[in-house]
Order: C-alpha cells, then sequence, then structure tokens
C-alpha cells in the first residue's frame, strides 16, 4: 500500500495542518509515513501546499510527484496539481472556491465538496480543511472514522490546541456526513 | 638588592625580543595568578600574534582559537566551566582588529571575561604593519609616509568606544617605570576580581613597547610611550563598577 | 522505545543532546534554524549551555572552545555560513578538537537561496579551510538518520579525535517523520585530554595546533596514519539492487530517497537500475562500487546542484572503469521520472560524458 498525498490551498486555510492530521493518524496506525511542506520559492503567490505519503513499506520520496489524493482548497489548488495526478487518483475540490462549471481530466475521480459554506455555518470557516478531512475519510478507505476524529483530537492536544476539539470534531463530521 | 625570584609558574625563560614590553606583563600576571593563588582556577586564552608566546614560558591551561575571536572563545569558556578564570592576554591587532567584533561583542553583553590587550600601536609578529592603535603620523611597515587619518583612516581608542558600556572594569597603564609595574599589577588583580565577583566584563589596556618595530633602542621605546604613547590614549580607570 | 514524530532539524538537536552534547553555539539561517530554536530551550533543561553567537564565525569558535574544556558541543549552520566556519573548524582539526558541525545545505552561490540544495559538498568533503584534511562527513537522508547520527557523532569524534561532520540538507531538515529516540548518554566532560586548569605539580595543556609542542614530521606521520586508517574503516554505505544493475545511481540525503524511488519504479518496469548511497561522504564508501558488475553501462550522480559535485569522487572510485554522468537538478530536488527517464537515456548512448567541471 502506498498512499501518495497532497494538501494544498491557499496560506491561512489550513493545509499544513490538514496533511500533519493525516500524517498523525498514520503514524497512530502504524503506518510509515512522511511529510514535507512546500517552502521558500515553492510558496509564491500566497499557495501552500504539503506532501504526505503514507505506505506500509519503507518510503523512499517524500515527494508526491504523482499524487493519488490531492486535497485542493482553492483554485490555484487544482491549477497546480490536477495536470501531475496519478490515473485514477482521487481529486477532491471545495467546491465553495471553485468554479462549478470547471472541466477536469476524465481519468480521476473528482470529488466536490462546499467545505468552506459548511463550515462557515458551523461558525467555523477556518475549519474548513477538517471539513474537508471528513469527506475525504468518508471518501477512501484510510482510516476509520471514528479512529480518525480520536487520532485528530489528539493532535490537537498534543499541540496544546486541545480545548477547541468539540467544534473541530463537529466539523469535521460534517464533512463526513456530506 | 637581589633580583626577585620569578614565580613557580613561570616555567622557562621567555622568547621575546630584547627590550619587548609583553614579558614584563606576562610576569606581572604570571605573580598576580600566584598570589591569588589561582593557577589552578584559570584557563587563558590566547591570541595569536606575539602575544601568544605567553604559551611557551607560563604553565598554566590554555586554548588558543583563531587569530581574534576571544570574545567567542572567553565567552564559551565561562559558560562551560564558571568556576574557572577566563582570561586572555590580547594584541591590539587581535583585539581591535580582525576580532574587533568578538571583543566588542563580548563587552556589549558584559560577559565575565577579563581581557588584557597589549598595545604596542603596531602588528609585531608580521614585521611592525599599521594596526588600529598606530598613532595619526606614525611610520610603520604599511604606512611609510606615517599614518594619515585621510588615507588609513582614524587610530582607535578602546576608552572612547566602550565608556559607556555597562561593563565592570576599563583601564589603560604602562609598565615603563617600577611604579607604572607596580601600578598595573594592581590593575590586572582588580580586573581578576572583578570576575571572580561576577561583575562582568574587565579590559585593561597595556602600554608596551615594541623596539623591534619602532626602530629605536629600548630605553628610547619606554621614553615613547611616557612622552607621544600615553599623552595621545588617556591612561588611569576609566570604568570600575 | 519512545518513538515521536519529528522534524528533521529537531531530530538532529535532539539526537545530539540525547548523544551527550551539553554545548550549542549557532547563529539564525534558514534552512536550519529549528536546530538553533531547541538548543535554545532543551540546552538549559538539561544543564547545558546554549549561546546565540553574534555570528557564525563567533559561534565556530565557541565551539571550539567549549569542546577544548571537554563539554560535547555542537554547532550548526547552512550555505554561506558553513563557508564561516571553515577557519574555525580547520583549528578544530590542528588541535584535534571532537567538535561536531552540522550543515543543513541549500542551494546557490555566495548567499544561494533557502531551498534544498546539496551545494556545500565539495566545501565538505575537499577540505574547506587550509590544510591538509577531510573531515568525518555523515549523510543523513531521513529524521530517524538525522538522530542517529546526531546521537553517535561525539563518540566518533571522539574515538579519532577529529571533528564530524552532519551534512543533511534542507529537505531533510524540513520533513517530518516518525523517529524512534535513544537513551539519555551521561558524559564526564572531565577527560583527561581537556583543559581544565592547571594542578599544582602536573604539566600545563595548551588547546592548539599540535605541531606546537610535538616534532612536527613525527606529527604529521601520526596524523597521516590516522587520516589513512580512518578512510580505510570508516566506509559506510547502503546498496540497493546493485549487483545485477545496467545502470547505477549514486546519490546521499534527499536525493537518495528520489533514486530509491527511481530504482523501485525502474524496476517494475523490467529495468535494472542500482542504487550506491553514500552514508560516509568522507571516508567515501569506495568498496560499495565493487559490487557493480562489470556488464554495468554508466553511473549516475543524482544531486541538487548544477554542476554535480559528488561525480569527482565517483570518478576518482571507478578510476574510468565506468563512464560516470551526473543528473543535476540546481535548485530543485528531482522528479523520480526525470531520474528514471536520464537512466534509460544513458543505457541507450544517448547521453554524452562530460568534461570534468
Amino acid at each position: 500500500m502506498l498512499e501518495r498525498i497532497i494538501c494544498a490551498g491557499l496560506g491561512g486555510q489550513g493545509v499544513l495542518t490538514q496533511g500533519k492530521i493525516m500524517m498523525y493518524a498514520a503514524y497512530l496506525k502504524d503506518l510509515k509515513v512522511t511529510w514535507f511542506p512546500a517552502y521558500g520559492n515553492e510558496m509564491r503567490g500566497g499557495n501552500a501546499s504539503c506532501n504526505v505519503i503514507i505506505s506500509d513499506q519503507r518510503i523512499a520520496s517524500p515527494y508526491a510527484d504523482h499524487p493519488d489524493l490531492v486535497m485542493a482548497m482553492s483554485e490555484s489548488a487544482v491549477d497546480l496539481f490536477e495536470e501531475a495526478m496519478a490515473s485514477g487518483g482521487k481529486l477532491f475540490v471545495n467546491s465553495s472556491l471553485v468554479s462549478e462549471d470547471r472541466t477536469y481530466r476524465s481519468d480521476l475521480m473528482v470529488i466536490k465538496a462546499p467545505v468552506t459554506e459548511v463550515a462557515q455555518k458551523l461558525n467555523s470557516e477556518r475549519n474548513a480543511n477538517l471539513c474537508m478531512l471528513g469527506k475525504v475519510i468518508k471518501e477512501t478507505s484510510l482510516f476509520d472514522i471514528d479512529f480518525f476524529e480520536q487520532s485528530m483530537c489528539g493532535y490537537f492536544e498534543e499541540q496544546g490546541k486541545g480545548k477547541y476539539n468539540a467544534k473541530n470534531c463537529e466539523v469535521l463530521r460534517a464533512g463526513y456526513a456530506l | 638588592m637581589a633580583p626577585r625570584k620569578a614565580p613557580e609558574i613561570m616555567y622557562c625563560e621567555n622568547r621575546f625580543c630584547a627590550g619587548c614590553g609583553h614579558p614584563i606583563f606576562d610576569r606581572i600576571l604570571g605573580e598576580v595568578l600566584t598570589e591569588m593563588d589561582i593557577i589552578e582556577d584559570t584557563i587563558m586564552c590566547s591570541d595569536i600574534g606575539c602575544n601568544h608566546q605567553f604559551q611557551f614560558c607560563m604553565r598554566v591551561d590554555t586554548i588558543v582559537p583563531p587569530h581574534g575571536k576571544m570574545g567567542a572563545a572567553l565567552t564559551a569558556q565561562k559558560k562551560v566551566r564558571p568556576d574557572k578564570y577566563a582570561i586572555t592576554i590580547a594584541g591590539d591587532g587581535g583585539a581591535y582588529a580582525i576580532g574587533l567584533g568578538e571583543t566588542m561583542a563580548a563587552a556589549t553583553r558584559n560577559e565575565n571575561v577579563t581581557f588584557f590587550v597589549m598595545n604596542n600601536t603596531v602588528f609585531g609578529m608580521t614585521g611592525g604593519q599599521m594596526a588600529p592603535t598606530t598613532l595619526i603620523g606614525q611610520k610603520t611597515a604599511s604606512t611609510p609616509a606615517g599614518r594619515s587619518a585621510e588615507a588609513n583612516g582614524q587610530d582607535f581608542d578602546v576608552v572612547q568606544v566602550m565608556r559607556n558600556l555597562d561593563i565592570a572594569y576599563l583601564a589603560r597603564t604602562s609598565i615603563t617605570s617600577p611604579g607604572n609595574v607596580a601600578k598595573t599589577k594592581k590593575m590586572v588583580r582588580k580586573a581578576i576580581e572583578k570576575q571572580r565577583d561576577n561583575k562582568g566584563f574587565s579590559l585593561v589596556e597595556v602600554l608596551v613597547p615594541c623596539p623591534t618595530n619602532w626602530g629605536m633602542t629600548p630605553v628610547n621605546a619606554m621614553k615613547h610611550i611616557d612622552e607621544v604613547i600615553s599623552k595621545r590614549y588617556e591612561m588611569g580607570e576609566i570604568i570600575d563598577r | 522505545m519512545e518513538k515521536r514524530i519529528m522534524k528533521g532539524n529537531e531530530a538532529l538537536a535532539e539526537g545530539a543532546v540525547r548523544g551527550g552534547c551539553r554545548f550549542y553555539a549557532g547563529y539564525p539561517i534558514t534552512p536550519q534554524s529549528e536546530i538553533l530554536e531547541w538548543m535554545a530551550w532543551r540546552q538549559p533543561e538539561v544543564g547545558g549551555t546554549f549561546i546565540q553567537g553574534e555570528s557564525e564565525i563567533a559561534s565556530v569558535n565557541m565551539t571550539f572552545a567549549a569542546r577544548a574544556l571537554g563539554a560535547r558541543a555542537l554547532t550548526s549552520t547552512s550555505g554561506p555560513g558553513f563557508s564561516l566556519y571553515q577557519e574555525g573548524i580547520a583549528y578544530w582539526v590542528s588541535a584535534g578538537v571532537p567538535a561536531v558541525a552540522a550543515c543543513v545545505q541549500r542551494f546557490g552561490i555566495g548567499d544561494g537561496f533557502i531551498c534544498a540544495g546539496q551545494d556545500n559538498y565539495w566545501q565538505a568533503v575537499k577540505g574547506g579551510g587550509n590544510g591538509d584534511y577531510h573531515l568525518i562527513t555523515l549523510a543523513p537522508n531521513s529524521v530517524q538518520e538525522n538522530m542517529d547520527m546526531a546521537y553517535e557523532s561525539f563518540e566518533l569524534a571522539e574515538k579519532w579525535m577529529h571533528p564530524v561532520l552532519i551534512l543533511s540538507d534542507g529537505t531533510i531538515g524540513q520533513m517530518v517523520e516518525p523517529c524512534v529516540l535513544p537513551p539519555m548518554k551521561e558524559y564526564d566532560m572531565n577527560q583527561p585530554w581537556a583543559v581544565q586548569g592547571c594542578k599544582k605539580g602536573e604539566v600545563n595543556k595548551v588547546i592548539t595546533d599540535i605541531t606546537y609542542f610535538q616534532d612536527i614530521d613525527e606529527w604529521n606521520a601520526g596524523y597521516l596514519k590516522k587520516m589513512r586508517e580512518i578512510s580505510e574503516t570508516e566506509q559506510r554505505w547502503e546498496n540497493i539492487c546493485v549487483e545485477d544493475a545496467d545502470i547505477v545511481l549514486v546519490a546521499y540525503g534527499i536525493s537518495s530517497r528520489v533514486a530509491e524511488g527511481a530504482v523501485n519504479q525502474a524496476r517494475e518496469e523490467g529495468f535494472r537500475l542500482g542504487l550506491i548511497r553514500p552514508i560516509t561522504l568522507w571516508p567515501y564508501p569506495r568498496k560499495a562500487f565493487a559490487e557493480i558488475p562489470d556488464t554495468c553501462r554508466g553511473i549516475i550522480t543524482v544531486e541538487v546542484n548544477m554542476m554535480g559535485q559528488m561525480r569527482d569522487d565517483v570518478i576518482i572510485t571507478v578510476k574510468g572503469k565506468y563512464p560516470t554522468y551526473a543528473l543535476t537538478t540546481n535548485q530543485r530536488v528531482a522528479k523520480v521520472d526525470q531520474v528514471v527517464a536520464f537512466a534509460k537515456d544513458v543505457y541507450n548512448g544517448k547521453v554524452k560524458e562530460e568534461e570534468v567541471y
């Protein structure tokens, strides 16, 4: 098993955290995992992204050259990463911010989710990243939602941000329900 | 009167030129370390230049970092072994030219370390080139027509630079007479006591003769300090906290 | 067994602390500042010393002093900071001071860029400062190796009384992976060689260029013997699918991770690619190359620089037996596809062997 993931969006959308939560869940599941942020020159234009590789075997490159799974939180994220995706890959699109009439590669599975709107309705716009994670858990077989929720809470607790966990879980579950 | 016997710490003859001021200072320091009974508790940091010859005649543990970097090395020494005195014998080139950054950084941080800077107004070991302390008008191997402020820049006075720093002790002295030697010895002891009492940074600049590079007899070199150099540079205790 | 998720730079810092490091001095520079920031709270916690030096020059010389007084001492930097270290490190060598430096490489000449790079190679393994020396140079390619190499670096340096360099890079430094943390080592800094103040009746110690106090010819001979012994006995490497390879990649650090990916991908396609991963860059793992079959059509170094700095060492090692190439990708780490395609081009005779730069 080898899952090459890219979490991408604009600075401030929490895509690095999105990737770290995936990493943490994989770590708790005793899988091999690497997380690598785009930094320096790669961050031009306010874009942010990170690579997460999850595998049950030794991981060679930490780069997702051809991602199997992309979480695109913004229009520019789709622009940047759709083309390189592996055939048959899953492209999760934040349909709140990506234009409705956009066309995609036909060999990809495109999953649209209005995660920013859903998060807004829960008065938690900054947590659209978690809402997207909920949808990803629903549409993939990577993690069980209860396990994932628990590991996410553990991650935030370790960061000293455990007090927001109730709200975080609410948004995650809302994404899962989409 | 029989000559006073050198303290045991001076274990062999020094290698300095005849008439040089460095060995006089080394002897003073050797006596102070002996009288304070702190040889075991002292780790010297050597500069590189004539001044470093002390390591070949003084029985004291020593480290030798690159030229001028004593401010950095002493800082680390004092932190790693705070129970040991961190002392350097520096040259004016090492402390004020290549190492000015490190010297000033240690002083501005008020590190609890002690600098003894031998000011002979030239780079002695390399053949008497201009140092920051070379006087305006002074001929050296690299200012053959005499130092000019326009061509070579102003001469450097550590007292002017450090006067307003929050440091423990700043003084300038010379060793041109028995009286001045005695005065210097008191300042050396005081500087080390500042470190003992955790008061912070201390620096004593000692005007020393370099008859070889000045082209003077030893006696005239001493006179030159009394009559010229000590008139240009403010003498005495400037900071004593 | 203690296990955590850690960033590469943090793992390097923590590995050093657990290996007994009780002194750190450094100056902020990307992409290694996390080492400095980690030490800023960690050293006080373990009773050690942290100093943010006023410059790289001050930091490398603070490290000299701390190590000369016995403390296991580390300093770390990147790119141009490592250039400023060279004089200081040459003094470590001439005085036989077993200090450790880490250089988290970036790309570019002079100031350069903060992106990942492998641009300090020549400087790191060919001396860097004046005089005849190499540093024992370790090249981690994972967060775990950052931890483990920093952990063992002091014992390695003390074994030979010779400095050790950990040559990491921006990607390994910024990457996050799970990591096993080794137990804390205790270290007595009152070592017989360390200056601690000269006791009455003892001969004093002077930590300086050793030849000041020893016959220079005698010292030279002993030093040469030591360097040759290190060169012979400390080579480390990892070979992957080399024994039947038609093309062999040679890569260290982040490039070796990508190159390993390329070997996996090529083998799936039936293309026999192999990888030699030097773990020590000096001594260069010459023994690893003995496994290459005579039928191999070429050796390719994969490097994040312009001139293929490590290719020089491959040429020296294979002595013309195989043609050598460098896949250099400047400031961008190569993609797996790119490595495989280049290797195929070499296999098919489509790449001209460049002169040595």
